[in-house]
């Protein structure tokens, strides 16, 4: 069978379920489902919530602390908050697991105000009381942010992507001739940490992550401390969710190990309660172990692939990091201007380009 | 004033938290400054001597107990039981969401709201910093109090003890398009119905005694009592004659919203929204005069109409309990030492009572007051030919 045997077909295959696949399929077809009638989307995944690298995140919104190699990313991750704090009045926030959350980001040493300072809300330094809170660390930050919780949002996309008709099917795939030879006409590659698996990628790395989740529900901050010589999320914090609070501080760059370690939890344990002496008493709930798909920027871009007698459009979207959730919508919203592009060339649009 | 006071008294502070500007007094660790809270010294091994004055606190809420505590711990030599009809949960401090933004009370002057209320900060402060925190149901919240107008005043008095108070940035106010002002800052929430009963523990700890029972007078109380501490709240209409005194009702929800992590206050006080440990308080409404303690239907779905405008994602609570509570409510707190005489009996009492909806904000502050007051007390029943205070 060749893709594109029906005229005006279109039909997608996303790969990867986590934050990244779901948000890309919801944009797409948010956007031309009405003018594409004959859109087709599936979803492709070996695995799916709670299962994901997005259900380990704890799901607060902050970039990385220095700029993004990348100045689009800067762009991204703002639109990604504005479109979040658009839904915080909401009624429906807490079910997609978001909320507004308050907190504080520790240095031992001043640093430079962050590029992200005026996309979050109320950004301030830390006063001398509130540091005296903090006896190892001098320095630092309050702001309003946001959190997104992965298992509870990967819930709420899958219930708006299965409303919309989209299809979800579990299966590993091995390659994209696979796909394409499948009836696939844009594959849209979110396979995250894995995606080397599909095309060799050497500057895509696991950075292996691992959480614990205990319930403290009189911590209503987050607190993320930062050491400039370990490097981001290898020093302790706390993030809480909606029902549980997150604690971490492991980044370990070329382990793929999913399985949790004794040792890191100490490092998480010991680290955090230093930090919160609350938690004393807190009771363990969950522990888990991700591996955040590290790059040096995100790969956001179009690949022609030809496989037989046709041409197959890849649209890769991986490489988020530690800051998945963090900038997922800006990234859905450029791939689906990517798809757009695809439309147009393939003379599939039925409306003018510019009133999408 | 608090360090000199307690120098004088009783130079270790083992229990509770003085945040002394020279240094801290703490035992068990070396944190610097936000001090801590150390466990309990040797001294609650010790027996009272045979002289010890015999001190009766009635009235088993937050000022009751944390009168007790300050009692046992810093005033010499004095034996506490704690008399109350009603013990948590069951108290009126029970229903108080408890978050520390003072009211003003018109016949105190300033100076000593706002020492009051510093203090109870720096106590509650070292409490929610410690281990203990999630025993005594103290922790830290941040959020914003809005205004439909501008407020005339620049700041509150207590804008320097709270954190990081600010005015709000037009970005944040967007979140609350029918309001035109606002202030953000980081305070501290202490919920009645965990505080109580780590009050409670410490008390006993330091070998007071709990007796439930309802005292109709005063004088029950003699001679089996030296002094009594009268923290019996809108009891003290009849136990202590005062018609001053008269309840503001106040209704309450505690849902389960577990995702809101900010209080919300609108300035007129009447509706808010307070995220505790284990709910979230919505409220309210200030009825004067009224003793009703039965919630009122329509005032739930009225609290629920007004918490939902300003949070739109209270929509989705669950499990929304109404709750009712009277705030002992006068013009000022009474602090004050009173002696009773009757047939040639002597009774001395310190009055404790009437901070209305002020009550979590002020009561380690007028508890620190009012053990004052007792030992003055004290000093005057040890040295009965000198000229009493009284």
């Amino acid at each position: 069978m060749t893709p594109g045997a029906h005229a005006g077909t279109m039909r997608v295959v996303v790969i990867g379920a986590g934050v990244i696949g779901l948000s890309t399929a919801l944009c797409i077809h948010e956007r031309y489902h009405s003018v594409l009638p004959s859109l087709d989307v599936k979803i492709y995944a070996d695995c799916f919530t709670p299962l994901t690298t997005t259900d380990v995140a704890a799901g607060l919104w902050q970039p990385y602390l220095s700029d993004p190699s990348n100045p689009q990313e800067v762009h991204w991750n703002q639109q990604t908050f504005d479109y979040l704090l658009s839904h915080i009045h909401s009624p429906k926030a807490a079910r997609m697991g978001l909320a507004p959350v308050s907190g504080y980001n520790l240095f031992h040493e001043a640093v430079p105000d962050p590029f992200w300072k005026d996309i979050v809300l109320g950004f301030r330094k830390l006063t001398p009381r509130e540091l005296d809170m903090f006896p190892n660390y001098s320095y630092g930050w309050f702001s309003t942010n946001l959190i997104l919780e992965g298992r509870t949002y990967l819930q709420w996309l899958t219930e708006r992507l299965t409303e919309r008709g989209v299809k979800f099917f579990q299966r590993k795939v091995e390659s994209f001739e696979e796909v394409a030879r499948g009836g696939a006409d844009v594959i849209i590659n979110c396979t995250g940490v894995w995606a080397g698996g599909l095309q060799p990628d050497p500057l895509l790395q696991p950075g292996r992550g691992q959480i614990i989740k205990v319930d403290a529900p009189w911590v209503k901050h987050f607190i993320l401390t930062h050491d400039p010589d370990s490097g981001i999320y290898k020093s302790p914090y706390i993030i809480p969710g909606i029902q549980a609070l997150t604690l971490g501080g492991i980044f370990q760059l070329g382990n793929w190990s999913e399985a949790n370690s004794i040792q890191d939890h100490n490092t998480i344990w010991e680290g955090c309660c230093r930090l919160e002496p609350t938690l004393k008493d807190a009771r363990i709930v969950a522990e888990c172990t991700g591996c955040r798909p590290v790059r040096p920027h995100i790969r956001l871009e179009r690949e022609r692939l030809r496989f037989g007698s046709a041409n197959t459009e890849v649209i890769h979207n991986y490489g988020h990091g530690g800051y998945g959730l963090t900038i997922h919508w800006g990234c859905a919203l450029e791939a689906a201007a990517l798809f757009g592009k695809v439309l147009e060339e393939r003379k599939l649009l039925t409306m003018p380009p510019s009133h999408l | 004033m608090t360090s000199e006071w307690s120098q004088t008294l009783f130079p270790l502070c083992p229990m509770c938290v003085y945040v002394l500007k020279e240094g801290f007094y703490n035992v068990i660790n070396s944190r610097p400054r936000g001090s801590r809270i150390c466990t309990p010294p040797l001294r609650t091994a010790v027996k009272r001597p045979m002289d010890a004055a015999r001190v009766a606190v009635v009235g088993a809420g937050v000022m009751g107990l944390s009168t007790a505590l300050c009692i046992s711990k810093l005033a010499p030599r004095c034996s506490v039981t704690v008399i109350a009809d009603k013990f948590s949960p069951d108290t009126m401090s029970d229903v108080a969401a408890g978050i520390l933004i003072p009211h003003t009370y018109p016949d105190t002057p300033v100076h000593k709201q706002k020492q009051w209320f510093r203090e109870t900060f720096d106590h509650l402060f070292a409490v929610a910093n410690s281990a203990e925190a999630g025993e005594a149901g103290v922790h830290l919240v941040s959020g914003w109090q809005i205004f439909r107008s501008i407020p005339t005043e620049e700041a509150p008095f207590w804008a320097d003890v709270v954190l990081g108070f600010r005015k709000m940035t037009e970005a944040e106010l967007r979140k609350f398009p029918e309001h035109a002002s606002g202030q953000a800052f980081t305070t501290l929430k202490c919920e009645g119905s965990a505080y109580l009963p780590w009050l409670q523990k410490r008390v006993k700890e330091s070998g007071g005694l709990m007796v439930t029972r309802r005292i109709e007078d005063l004088w029950e109380l003699h001679p089996s009592f030296d002094i009594v501490v009268n923290c019996s709240g809108l009891g003290s209409r009849q136990l202590a004659g005062d018609s001053e005194i008269f309840p503001v009702r106040g209704q309450v929800l505690k849902v389960q919203a577990p995702w809101v992590k900010h209080f919300i206050r609108d300035g007129s006080g009447l509706t808010y929204v307070y995220p505790g440990t284990f709910n979230v308080t919505l409220g309210g409404c200030r009825q004067k005069g009224d003793w009703n303690l039965t919630p009122d239907a329509e005032m739930s779905r009225d609290i629920l109409s007004r918490c939902c405008a300003l949070e739109p994602s209270l929509q989705g609570a669950w499990d929304i309990q109404e709750k009712v509570g009277l705030r002992p409510s006068r013009a000022g707190v009474r602090l004050q030492t009173e002696l009773l005489a009757r047939d040639g009996r002597r009774l001395p009492v310190v009055h404790h009572y009437g901070h209305g909806g002020g009550g979590f904000c002020m009561h380690w502050g007028t508890a620190l007051e009012a053990t004052r007051l007792l030992s003055e007390c004290v000093q005057t029943l040890r040295t009965p030919a000198s000229k009493s205070k009284l």
